[in-house]
């Protein structure tokens, strides 16, 4: 289990009251309905799943219910850093 | 019963262009109490933590029914939102997880964003008196129908918080005065200690019959 430190309530917390969203820092294209189906898709769909350092956003939803990004490591499960959205 | 109230009403004789530069604050006050024919009736009313509560080997709980949940947004750099709570409320905002206590009411820290004070004063009286002293951004919720609040207490209390959380209550991080948003039993409790064995628990309506349950079989069987 995660023992995850919260930017917002600035303490560690247990993993259960914490939510992983999605990958983080995704950049919505600024004009959806002119970019190409693969452009879209790709934003929608695709993630990059890096193995070692990956850049989270997670919410904690039981708690103060704020979002913010963990960048840890996936191989190791490690985590470098968590900093407010 | 519920009021229109409109916070800075304009003159039919100003112009349209005119209007547009005033955004009056349009609101719904509604008194959520029943009136005198219909029961008000908690949501652990058929619980033995209702009325005396439940007691056993240094645990008890006991439901603090029909308090005033209000939940204040806003933020916390703007002075003015500051100073309008706390004249209202005639209390402080409390700091990062922490409680402030009045003769009348306890403000709990939510987030940092957000507040919950519960006052055993009328409900819409005091959204009233709030929505009075506030302008600008803000956001002011009565959930009093929404949820309850508990009282643990006895010599055993830490026990049954052991059981249901996996948070570290000992009193070297968890100092009187405190306040948490944590699991609780797998559903979610905001968790206050009022004193050395006394705590608050803030639990969801909607969850209330499930927690009522665990809370008594933990304390028969403790």
């Amino acid at each position: 289990m995660f023992y995850i430190r919260c930017p917002y309530c600035e303490e560690h917390r247990d993993e259960q009251e914490f939510h992983r969203v999605a990958e983080a820092n995704l950049v919505r294209p600024s004009d959806p309905d002119g970019c190409s189906d693969q452009e879209w898709g790709e934003y929608l769909y695709f993630r990059k799943n890096t193995r070692g350092e990956y850049n989270e956003l997670w919410v904690h939803s039981v708690g103060c219910r704020k979002f913010f990004n963990i960048q840890r490591n996936t191989e190791t499960y490690e985590i470098l850093n968590t900093s407010p959205v | 019963m519920i009021q229109m109230v409109t916070s800075n009403m304009l003159n039919d004789t100003q112009h349209p262009d005119e209007k547009n530069t005033i955004k009056p604050a349009l609101y719904a006050l509604m008194d959520q109490c029943t009136s005198g024919d219909v029961a008000m009736e908690s949501p652990v009313v058929h619980t033995a933590i209702a009325n005396d509560g439940i007691q056993n080997n240094g645990i008890k709980v006991v439901e603090e029914a029909f308090l005033s949940h209000l939940v204040i947004r806003g933020n916390v750099n703007d002075q003015d939102f500051i100073s309008a709570i706390e004249t209202a409320a005639s209390m402080r905002l409390p700091e990062k997880l922490q409680t402030s206590q009045g003769a009348h009411a306890t403000i709990y820290w939510v987030s940092p964003d957000e507040w919950l004070i519960a006052t055993n004063k009328d409900a819409f009286e005091t959204e009233a008196n709030l929505r009075e002293k506030l302008s600008g951004h803000y956001a002011l919720v009565n959930v009093s129908g929404g949820q309850t609040r508990l009282l643990l207490s006895g010599s055993n209390s830490h026990r049954l918080l052991h059981a249901a959380s996996p948070y570290d209550f000992h009193l070297s991080n968890f100092p009187v005065g405190k306040v948490i948003t944590t699991v609780f039993a797998r559903a979610q409790a905001l968790i206050h200690r009022k004193s050395i064995d006394e705590w608050e628990l803030i639990i969801r309506r909607s969850f209330s019959d499930y927690l009522a349950l665990w809370i008594e079989d933990f304390i028969i069987s403790c």
